[in-house]
């Protein structure tokens, strides 16, 4: 049964929750409303990062893949084929998690540091492959998506939703069985092998979970912005959820929106001339630093703070 | 059907390439074979060599050589430094798999913020071209060409037949007996990525005058240098040698025969395809 | 009853044969002990049983089943299980979320009253929330055992149970076990506290270099010529 620590936890969880659904709205925020949800889309690829590199220890330096994968799947369904929007994310997801684990699966009896060096090689394979078929529109992408809902408040609240909601797939994982499976096959595969797990399938059971977390994620941000290039695979985009899961907390559930909304604060408060370029550096020397200092991230540092343990 | 222009064309361009690809992999293959360390910022060292040697010429107006030397010089300091502060103390793969990302990301960034995204040209070292058998080559190409077959003779005579390369070899095989036969091994270790980083270092010296770069020149080049190095054989000379070779003909041939567009993702389709088929790949050690 | 059967298997790393022509059965409720100077190949032949290794020629039969080419976590779900020497605990895990791993992916309902009951009697109750990378190398030790027994398997298969357990410790580990064999349990074990587990086996079997130099009775190993030999050396005169 939960502790009373936990149970005041959820409830100011919910309350954050509540008062990010209706605030901005209220307040007409208009200018920080487009940003939120940017954040939040952002924050669900960190989530989905979080799940396949923190927990169970497969490190993606490629995610933007799975993200922009999602985004062209989603398009090309909405714009070709006429899919209704909301669907056309599920099954862009859906479309994106299918090829995604094809190309994982022979990737996934690598070892660790093999396996993260073939998903940095992924997004750049698909971005020649994509700039080169004229049918994903080649260097510029493809634009004109039409839009997800009629207006940017109704478009916010979806973010939020599928944010919380990937929060919640996040955390329903790794408390089920599950969770316990993933972290045996990160901390020793050969004794979760001879426990009875058959690590193969357990770890491409994560692998598209994740990416149908990233793939729904690609998938707003490409009717956010309306266009979806070659562009979205760039290393930044491969680095951010990286970056925002290292400063919040790696595995850990919270610790990507955590850090999703810092480095996002970040952005916006550093616009100022000079450090705009160095707002790169700024986050890359940061997470760097806080990977050194605070492997736990933020969350795990709070998380020991108050409950006094590291088991995750 | 080809013609001899095109045939030409691609053995020539390809046996530069694979040249100056097989020096700078060599390097790769140093730190991966016998530091057994992963460093995903080794395209970063060569951005930087790009970068370090064009201030150098044009902002400062450094004669050329000395331009060469200074860069080096710096390159291989930092490589030392690099295993000594960095390198050294992290002994889980992943822990350094993420650690040398994100100085990559760092140094990247660093490059941004003094020269921004904007693509430089470079400057002509050595300006015209020649006719080899009968292919137009840029003067630059052919120096790069002849100093990479050079350089790559000499690092074997380094590794196979000096007491330097000796101790390397040993660490490579076995540690603790090396450490008993009184070779120290960080010591060596540092040595060896000093020399990889030079490599990186020399590699793009030999390659970026007379073009432009940017700051993210380096991470095409680093998934290159993964693919070949698994593609010969984790850390062995040879099989990277001839991996170059054939990943270097694989693009070029590419590049000219079937698209421009497609060359990049042919050499990594095949990096992924050996990891999948044949870990070990042509020689040496399997990565399952 | 004939519960595991090995035949002929040969292991060869490189130039080494680590195990060569070996062929033993195990019945059903029997505790068979596994001898030998260091490097004879006891470890290998674990990993070929459990199928962490691949054999390169010999057969392994469970309960009259193939299971040469079956993966080990399959022998493992099939009632095959093995610790190891060196010890693999689940680090981010607590001591009752080790337990907890391989019944959960058995889907086998965690009973609590049974886990606490183990931990108890291998003086693990205390540390039961704390992660296992914390654990002394001892309580690892006991830990590995009570993860290779809460799945109540087939077959325990113990690499070096005992090493670096003080006395009172492996008093702890052999009674857990004593438990599990009365309850129908088979074990095979690999060791070299050779006193604690002389009076635990039924049956032994020495290994040397890679052979099987002896089967029989724990009272006659110590009067066989050949084991004499395999420790010993062929100097040495009783």
């Amino acid at each position: 049964m939960m502790k009373r620590l936990d149970k005041i936890f959820v409830v100011t969880l919910l309350a954050v929750l509540a008062a990010m659904a209706v605030l901005p709205i209220a307040l007409n925020l208009r200018f920080i409303i487009f940003i939120l949800t940017l954040t939040n889309i952002f924050a669900m690829l960190a989530v989905s990062w979080n799940l396949l590199s923190g927990y169970m220890g497969l490190l993606s330096l490629g995610h933007s893949f799975f993200f922009a994968g999602g985004g062209y799947a989603a398009a090309i369904l909405s714009i070709s084929y006429g899919v209704p929007p909301v669907a056309a994310v599920f099954l862009g997801a859906l479309v994106i998690t299918g090829l995604g684990s094809l190309i994982g699966l022979p990737s996934l009896k690598l070892r660790g540091h093999f396996f993260a060096l073939v998903t940095l090689i992924i997004p750049i394979i698909a971005y020649q492959v994509t700039n080169a078929i004229p049918q994903l529109g080649g260097h510029d992408g493809i634009f004109g998506i039409p839009s997800l809902f009629q207006s940017a408040e109704a478009f916010y609240l979806a973010s939020l939703a599928a944010m919380a909601g990937s929060v919640m797939v996040s955390y329903l994982v790794m408390r089920s069985r599950l969770g316990i499976i993933f972290t045996c096959i990160k901390d020793d595969e050969i004794a979760a092998k001879a426990a009875g797990i058959d690590v193969p399938r357990y770890k491409l059971l994560g692998l598209a979970i994740s990416i149908f977390i990233a793939g729904v994620a690609g998938a707003f941000y490409a009717y956010l912005n309306g266009v979806i290039s070659p562009a979205t695979y760039e290393l930044e985009k491969a680095s951010l959820p990286l970056l925002m899961t290292l400063l919040g907390g790696r595995a850990t559930i919270l610790g990507p929106v955590v850090g999703a909304y810092i480095i996002e604060i970040l952005i916006e408060t550093l616009k100022i001339e000079v450090l705009v370029r160095a707002r790169l550096l700024i986050y890359s020397a940061l997470a760097l630093l806080i990977f050194m200092i605070f492997p736990s991230g933020i969350v795990g540092f709070l998380r020991r703070k108050v409950y006094g343990d590291t088991a995750g | 059907m080809i013609t001899s222009e095109a045939a030409a064309t691609v053995l020539v361009y390809g046996f530069i390439t694979s040249l100056v690809y097989a020096l700078f992999a060599e390097g790769f293959s140093l730190i991966f074979g016998v530091a057994r360390m992963i460093d995903a910022a080794y395209g970063m060292w060569y951005t930087a060599a790009a970068y370090m040697s064009f201030a150098l010429v044009t902002v400062y107006n450094i004669p050329s050589l000395v331009t060469f030397f200074a860069t080096i010089a710096a390159l291989f300091a930092a490589g030392f430094v690099y295993y000594w502060a960095v390198l050294r103390r992290i002994k889980d793969h992943i822990e350094m798999i993420m650690t040398t990302f994100l100085i990559a990301l760092v140094i990247q960034n660093l490059i941004v913020l003094l020269f921004t995204n904007f693509p430089w040209s470079t400057p002509v070292v050595l300006p015209g071209s020649t006719l080899v058998f009968g292919v137009s080559v840029f003067n630059q190409q052919l120096a790069a060409a002849i100093a990479a077959s050079t350089l790559l003779i000499l690092l074997w005579l380094l590794i196979y037949r000096t007491k330097v390369g000796l101790a390397i070899r040993s660490v490579a095989q076995d540690l603790d007996a090396a450490v008993c036969v009184g070779i120290r091994p960080e010591r060596t270790m540092a040595l060896v990525l000093g020399l990889s980083t030079a490599l990186a270092g020399l590699a793009s010296l030999l390659v970026t005058p007379q073009s432009t770069i940017t700051p993210v020149l380096g991470w095409p080049m680093l998934t290159l240098a993964f693919a070949i190095v698994v593609l010969g054989g984790l850390g062995d000379y040879r099989g990277t040698l001839l991996a170059a070779f054939v990943i270097g003909y694989v693009e070029i041939a590419v590049q000219n025969l079937v698209s421009p567009l497609y060359s990049g993702a042919a050499s990594l389709i095949t990096v992924l395809l050996t990891l999948w088929l044949r870990p070990k790949g042509i020689f040496g050690r399997s990565v399952e | 009853m004939e519960i595991l059967r090995v035949e002929q298997l040969i292991k060869r790393f490189g130039g080494i044969v680590a195990v060569d022509n070996v062929s033993f059965t195990l019945q059903k409720n029997e505790i068979l002990g596994i001898i030998g100077p260091n490097g004879a190949g006891k470890t290998t032949l674990f990993s070929l049983i459990s199928g962490t290794e691949k054999p390169d020629s010999g057969k392994i039969y469970l309960n009259g089943e193939d299971i040469t080419n079956t993966k080990p976590y399959h022998r493992a779900l099939k009632g095959l299980v093995r610790t190891f020497q060196i010890v693999r605990p689940f680090k981010s895990l607590t001591v009752e979320q080790n337990l907890h791993a391989p019944l959960t992916v058995r889907k086998i309902h965690f009973n609590q009253e049974e886990a606490i009951q183990l931990l108890k009697k291998l003086g693990l109750i205390q540390k039961r929330n704390i992660p296992a990378a914390y654990l002394t190398h001892g309580e690892m030790k006991k830990l590995e055992v009570a993860r290779g027994l809460i799945a109540k398997p087939r077959i325990l298969m113990l690499d070096e149970p005992f090493g670096g357990l003080t006395v009172a410790e492996i008093g702890e580990v052999t009674s857990v076990l004593r438990e599990y064999y009365e309850e129908g349990g088979t074990l095979v074990i690999i060791e070299h506290r050779l006193r604690e587990l002389m009076k635990l086996i039924q049956r032994a079997l020495v290994m040397d270099q890679g052979k099987l130099i002896f089967e029989g009775a724990p009272a006659d190993v110590a009067k066989s010529e050949a084991v004499i030999k395999a420790y010993l050396g062929t100097d040495t005169v009783i």
